[in-house]
């Protein structure tokens, strides 16, 4: 049916897209967004303007019984071409014209705009200390985003408030059990496993470059089970749907380790080597046996075992999960005499363990989760016989007992072997690799010989430390390492400011929000860990300092805060003498800030992203065209802030000054300090950096350089380098496979960073005790927000990373585009709603106005309010998280107790926003 | 078709509402819907066999001439319902041969000097039976409409060295019928009375 | 490689046990071609949770196409505006510059009466909880071998190209729109300021130069694959004739669609008491044999048969086809990487 004699007038009628399809230039980009990704596109550029951008595909297969990585992509960075020039783009700087959140605005001048932000710092740091001056931190807009403010807040003693602390993205039940959270595999293992359980997650939403790993499993032989409240898109690709009510996953997965246990399916050599299970705690107390128990030269963090051979208490080992020559019992208890004289009966932590379990039989679980036992039993024994990977996200760290859903999950992954294996463990978040970032932040000055000097420091610094610890691995003295620089660092939890500055107190001694086995209030735990100073030198800026300068940087607070607006825009905001948002898009803080600052874009500008375990690859965005507008970089935004900061200073008298610690500070020479005394203005140099001194801490190959990534677009890990948190993944990265967490503890018996120095499921702390907590358990979600029908659950979209897409009109047509509460069609009857309909979702909180959508995969008293909605497409500007009241779990505040204490990204206290109860009633059609 | 020569210029000849238009002869022109069996494809046919197109059954039609251009203005009452999805339209046909019922064939080409309510710019295009058009970019056209009481008129320009063996056709689309292509009332060869 | 041979048919095959529904082979396809104003409500390619309304909405009900002997042709009706939907304007402006202090709030501006657009219905399904069911199910052109639209084209605008893609010329396409009736699957959007029909081109700049269309090359979920259904070694000829797993949309349209689906698997349903139904699938078979034709029983056998004897340790070269272990096994012929290609400068 060819047409040739059509073909002079086809060639005109085709030569339009040949146009389209027609460009003068290609560079790599990517979008270093808080998905994380880093998928490696091309930018395709003609005239100066950015016209598309396809992903690069060129991921090399590295292991042939595995998919490689191509093509990597979504729809969002898809179509990231299409936000440089939209609607919602920051071109310039504005200042407010009218109050607050008005929506008057002027366009002002660079220079304008950086004197009165400049002039602001030094009139906080003169009156209130420079710990008023507060920066909210992002893990979103790349390394080159992030870096200058870190930077610029240290070199004048500000504060940063720590991300995780902000977004909840902190599992705190994997670094009870592991004294880690970073503990995920590269996507690509997702294909080794034999059972995926995707639980606690979405990925068919929320990883969707990486999402073929799963279907490939499928087809490979793996079983795929989806475990989740609503049938999700990610349990349409699955092989088994267990509906499950919401917030009851502990009972189910400890359910299934009552099946393991009693129908003796358990993985015994692995439970004793790798667990706490087999350690001796007081049959009566419940507390570890511990070393000054014992006599008085063992230290308080020497745990014991039974030994079978001399039928006698032993040390177990600290520097190794390996038990050697020991046969450690699990079952059993027996009678030990103590360093006081006193004679006790001692057991086991499995023996406790099985006593625990017995609450929850299959039978009894399902009055708590729903969940036939049948399908309780099955699924228990196919964990126990396969490779099994929980593919896990970011969602049960945000309910009130996240943690003993982790713990819970934990538990069944020990009992059957599975970690450390090719296609087992958790999938959830990953940092490691980037060294070179890290170094760069104690440089002094550019090039090799600094690098020596900073990582012959560092190894001096860590042979001092080994020496104290000489049964530590390297993992654990790189968190000893890390512990010595927090107090003097900026980086805060910031639970403690939203009590003390956001006005929290009052909701978080909500009681009837809170765990009802919670035996004082909210106030008094806090006031205990405060006076305990188990957070000393953390809590800034402190409740006699007011913060007075809040600068956000790519992230977006107001859209964010868990409780809304009442506690950032009505306690916070009123007090704060300057508001200051550095975005590329009119963000919900943007709206609400004093000064605007327009920030580059990808494809704009340089960038690496955070190294994380997706790819294993240096994510890497290259500059393409010209920034819109006047939009700047973040480096030069704060090189220039920098100068005149230090121009501000001398004119406001005020140069010499003391931080938080009471040491001195000086606003001399700031310019020159930012830059390193103009080593750093290039920030293609900055990158380079980074990258010769990853090689150096043996994390890149030799070949890695800027030139190599414009070759190739990506550069894969070969190593996980010296730092603790990349560390924390315990593995070797070999050339030809995929990077499977935790082979260090399982094949090397290294041990776990935590105070057993082994997977910990006993927590003898004695609030966790007085919880009932101290192994893990299933506790039912708080009536948090008021006596109503409908639990509020949430996740990520689709179609947006947070906030970020939701001005891309292009991206706008794939979805209805403007905010909707996901009903069951049984619910939306009860309460006469139709598809479409204007709902109001309230509570004892607040509430929003939001339409519905109906649909027979929403479960039945689950109310879904997706993520990523910003408060302005909301009647009044009044968002979903009105209804949220951000109830923090009281058991965080505990810290120095081994494991439990602070670091930057882990362990803190973080607000709830899941499994919140809401009404709705229909407002209009 | 009596055909004066004017020197008024291009501008009020394009206004069909202009009171040159008033003074000048018209004549009623009987329009007739191209036949079905002569739609192109096998499709039309059956979708249109018992959807009946080309109504319009008559259109009052004058003309003049200035220097090179010759001006035709039509009226014709267009059908009360809204249009929608297709615009009304109206063409001049030039060229010869006895295929005009069938706006042209393969062989005996008319042209077509194409006024549609939704374009901004007439068209000048080649048609070799119903539908079957080509755009012409010879021959520059203009056009201008105006509908008052649902009744549309319309001055339509052309070079009239376009115009062959004296004679002119028209056809017009009625779109809330959804009358497109060769979905059309057309016209006979009308003889034009030049001075 | 596409010059060699004249007149061959370039095929799809859409694995919809791999698709995602994440779109990005419809934004990777505007991005590149319908980016003009006049064409921002248009998807030639476009996603749709089934069941659904699909895009247009109702389309499976518009008519065209012919009888299921491919010879008679069928009326069908021209979706309108109203029924692709989309393409809102926002009121960006007025929200962040307009001092409304909160009272205007950024949405839409469109009529909420009959709102619609192309991915309306996202995720609704069908079926009641726990049972609910739904699958994606991407629609692009199916460049059909006995194309309905080519023959209502009064023009000839529309052809079959060497390569069996069905083209348009829009400098000849003159908007009579009788291929947006005529076409059964609905695909041919109207540009009502440039008034020509537009469709999927079937990236043909693209497969000029060897490489493979956007909506296969940017799928992350490796769920397209594309080829010669002439070509022995191609995978999509392995698929649809020699597993014989990969079916035509709506066979009985009767224009003999290139677009071919591996039809989904889903997880059994449960019972009143919650335990597992593993006598019935979830999807009923009645819905997908509407779709695809009564062969998809058959085909749903041969994929749950062949991923058993995977998990039981066995072989199968279905699964492995499937699987796609190198990403170019997508791409057919079409592998060149378009950031090697010099188009201008």
């Amino acid at each position: 049916m060819a047409n040739p004699s059509h073909e002079d007038a086809v060639g005109a009628g085709k030569s339009q897209y040949h146009d389209r399809w027609t460009w003068d230039q290609v560079t790599f980009g990517t979008h270093c967004l808080n998905c994380l990704a880093t998928c490696p596109y091309r930018v395709y550029v003609a005239d100066g303007k950015v016209l598309f951008e396809e992903p690069a595909g060129l991921f090399e297969q590295i292991d042939p019984n595995v998919p490689d990585m191509n093509p990597m992509a979504c729809q969002k960075g898809s179509a990231w071409s299409q936000q440089l020039d939209g609607p919602d783009r920051l071109k310039y700087p504005l200042r407010r014209a009218g109050e607050r959140g008005e929506g008057k605005w002027e366009r002002i001048s660079w220079d304008e705009a950086l004197t009165e932000v400049a002039a602001a710092i030094v009139a906080a740091i003169d009156m209130e200390g420079p710990e008023s001056v507060v920066f909210e931190e992002t893990v979103e807009g790349g390394l080159l985003t992030q870096a200058p403010y870190l930077r610029f807040a240290g070199l004048i003693g500000a504060v940063t408030l720590d991300a995780n602390g902000l977004i909840n993205d902190f599992p705190a039940g994997h670094h009870i059990t592991f004294g880690k959270f970073s503990c995920a595999s590269s996507q690509d293992d997702t294909f080794n496993g034999e059972l995926l359980l995707i639980w606690h997650s979405n990925p068919v939403y929320t990883s969707i470059p990486y999402a073929h790993f799963i279907t490939e499993a499928r087809y490979n032989g793996a079983n795929v089970v989806t475990i989740a409240p609503d049938y999700s898109a990610s349990a349409v690709i699955s092989d088994q749907f267990v509906p499950i009510k919401p917030g009851t996953d502990a009972a189910f997965a400890l359910a299934m380790c009552q099946v393991i246990v009693a129908e003796g399916l358990t993985n015994l050599d692995f439970v004793v080597s790798q667990t706490d299970m087999p350690l001796l705690v007081n049959a009566e107390t419940k507390r570890f046996i511990r070393g000054n128990d014992i006599d008085e030269e063992s230290p308080e963090d020497q745990f014991y075992w039974w030994d079978n051979a001399t039928d006698a208490l032993v040390e177990a080992p600290r520097d190794t999960l390996n038990t050697g020559d020991y046969k450690p019992e699990l079952e059993g208890s027996w009678t030990q005499k103590l360093l006081d004289g006193s004679e006790v009966k001692v057991t086991t932590v499995w023996e406790l363990m099985r006593v625990r379990l017995q609450d929850y039989t299959p039978e009894k679980a399902q009055e708590m989760c729903g969940v036939h036992p049948e399908v309780i039993r099955n699924l228990a024994r196919s964990i126990a016989s396969k490779r099994t990977k929980i593919l896990e996200g970011f969602n049960t760290s945000k309910y009130y007992h996240g943690d003993l859903m982790e713990r819970a999950m934990c538990l069944v992954l020990a009992l059957t072997g599975n970690w450390g294996r090719k296609g087992t463990g958790i999938q959830g978040l990953a940092l490691a690799g980037l060294d070179g970032y890290q170094i760069w932040g104690m440089k002094q000055k550019r090039g090799i010989n600094e690098t020596i000097r900073i990582m012959d420091g560092i190894d001096d610094a860590m042979a001092q430390l080994r020496e104290q610890n000489p049964d530590a691995s390297d993992e654990i003295l790189g968190y000893e390492l890390l512990q010595r620089g927090l107090v003097a660092g900026t980086a805060s939890p910031p639970a403690f400011f939203h009590y003390y500055h956001c006005g929290y107190k009052e909701t978080w001694n909500n009681a009837a929000w809170s765990d009802p086995e919670m035996k004082r209030s909210f106030d008094d735990y806090l006031q205990d860990a405060v006076r305990r100073g188990w957070w000393g030198g953390l809590i800034k800026p402190g409740p006699g300092t007011d913060p007075t300068v809040l600068i956000s940087v790519a992230t977006n607070p107001i859209r964010r805060q868990r409780g809304g607006s009442a506690g950032l825009l009505e306690t916070l905001w009123p007090g704060l003498e300057k508001i200051v948002v550095i975005e590329n898009r009119m963000s919900a803080t943007a709206l609400q800030a004093d000064i605007v600052l327009p920030a580059a874009m990808q494809y704009e500008r340089i960038n690496l992203q955070y190294a994380i375990t997706s790819s294993f690859s240096v994510g890497f965005s290259d500059k393409a065209v010209e920034p819109q507008g006047e939009a700047k970089t973040e480096w030069e935004i704060f090189s220039l802030l920098s100068q005149k900061v230090e121009e501000q200073g001398i004119e406001q008298d005020c140069v010499e000054y003391q931080d938080g610690r009471r040491q001195p500070k000086t606003l001399k020479g700031l310019g020159d300090l930012f830059t390193t005394n103009g080593a750093y203005v290039n920030e293609e140099d900055i990158i380079s950096e980074w990258l010769q001194d990853s090689i150096e801490a043996g994390t890149l190959p030799r070949n890695a350089s800027l030139s190599t990534l414009r070759e190739k677009g990506s550069i894969r890990f070969t190593g996980l380098g010296m730092f603790a948190p990349g560390l924390s993944l315990a593995t070797n990265v070999k050339p030809n496979e995929p990077v499977t967490a935790f082979t260090w503890h399982v094949e090397d018996g290294v041990p776990f960073p935590t105070l057993t120095r082994r997977a910990q499921f006993l927590i003898d702390h004695p609030w966790f005790a007085e919880a009932d907590e101290d192994l893990p358990r299933h506790k039912n979600p708080p009536q948090m927000g008021g006596d109503y029908p409908l639990l509020l659950t949430s996740g990520h979209s689709r179609w947006t990373i947070h906030a970020s897409a939701m001005g891309n009109k292009l991206l706008a047509g794939t979805h209805r585009a403007e905010p909707l509460i996901n009903l069951s069609p049984i619910d939306a009857e009860k309460y006469g709603i139709e598809d479409g309909d204007l709902v109001e979702m309230r509570n004892d909180r607040g509430s929003a106005k939001i339409r519905s959508k109906i649909s027979g995969r929403i479960q039945p008293g689950q109310a879904v309010v997706y993520n990523g909605w910003e408060p302005h497409m909301f009647e009044g500007w009044k968002g979903p998280n009105q209804v949220e009241p951000g109830m923090v779990k009281w058991l965080h505040l505990v810290s120095r107790y081994g494991h439990l204490r602070y670091l930057p990204f882990g362990w803190q206290p973080v607000p709830a926003d899941r499994a919140v109860y809401i009404e709705v009633e229909k407002i209009s059609s | 078709m009596k055909v004066e020569t004017t020197q008024s210029p291009a501008e009020d000849l394009m206004d069909p509402s202009s009171a040159v238009w008033s003074d000048l002869t018209s004549e009623t022109v009987s329009l007739s819907p191209v036949p079905l069996e002569a739609q192109p494809n096998e499709y039309i046919r059956v979708s249109r066999a018992a959807k009946p197109y080309g109504a319009t059954g008559e259109a009052v039609a004058s003309a003049v001439k200035n220097g090179e251009q010759l001006f035709v203005r039509l009226e014709w009452q267009d059908d009360a319902s809204p249009n929608t999805e297709f615009a009304d339209a109206a063409a001049i046909l030039t060229g010869k041969g006895d295929e005009i019922q069938t706006l042209g064939s393969e062989d005996a080409p008319v042209g077509f000097w194409y006024w549609a309510s939704d374009r901004e710019q007439s068209l000048s295009l080649i048609s070799r039976g119903p539908g079957v058009v080509r755009n012409n970019a010879d021959v520059v056209t203009s056009a201008s409409a105006s509908l008052d009481g649902g009744r549309w008129a319309v001055v339509l320009a052309g070079p009239s060295s376009e115009v062959t063996d004296n004679q002119i056709g028209v056809a017009i689309w009625n779109g809330s019928n959804d009358e497109r292509a060769g979905l059309a009332a057309v016209s006979g060869w009308l003889p034009l009375d030049t001075e | 490689m596409s010059k060699q041979n004249k007149n061959r048919q370039m095929a799809w095959v859409i694995d919809l046990n791999k698709c995602i529904g994440c779109q990005t082979c419809s934004v990777a396809c505007k991005v590149l071609w319908t980016r003009d104003d006049s064409e921002k409500a248009q998807w030639w390619c476009s996603v749709n949770t089934q069941p659904g309304e699909g895009t247009p909405r109702g389309w499976e009900n518009m008519g065209g196409g012919y009888d299921a002997e491919g010879k008679t042709s069928q009326i069908g009706q021209q979706p309108t505006p109203a029924d692709f939907g989309g393409g809102f304007e926002f009121n960006h402006e007025e929200v962040f510059y307009g001092g409304s202090a909160g009272k205007v709030h950024l949405e839409p501006q469109a009529p909420r009466e009959g709102r619609w657009a192309m991915n309306w219905d996202e995720d609704q399904g069908a079926g009641e909880w726990p049972n609910s069911y739904y699958f994606y199910m991407p629609r692009l052109c199916n460049h059909c071998s006995n194309p309905a639209c080519v023959e209502a084209c009064p023009t000839k605008a529309m052809y079959k190209s060497e390569d069996g893609l069905v083209l348009r010329d829009e400098s000849v396409c003159s908007g009579g729109r009788f291929c947006m009736e005529a076409c059964p699957y609905k695909k041919i959007y109207f540009n009502y300021e440039k008034h020509i029909a537009q469709h999927c081109i079937g990236c043909f700049p693209r497969i000029e130069k060897n490489v493979a269309p956007a909506c296969v090359r940017q799928c992350p979920g490796r769920a397209v694959f594309i080829g010669y259904l002439d070509d022995e070694d191609s995978v999509v000829r392995k698929l649809i004739m020699d597993h014989k797993v990969a079916l035509p949309l709506h066979g009985e349209f009767g224009t003999a669609p290139n677009v071919y689906y591996v039809p989904p698997l889903s997880p059994h349903p449960l019972k009143e008491d919650m335990s597992i139904d593993t006598e019935n699938p979830r999807i009923p078979p009645e819905y997908l044999e509407g779709l695809f034709g009564e062969e998809v029983h058959g085909v749903l056998k041969t994929l749950q048969g062949e991923m058993d004897k995977v998990r039981e340790g066995g072989s199968s070269d279905l699964m492995k086809t499937l699987i796609v272990y190198k990403w170019h096994e997508l791409l057919g012929p079409f592998t060149a990487d378009p950031a090697d290609i010099i188009v201008k400068g």
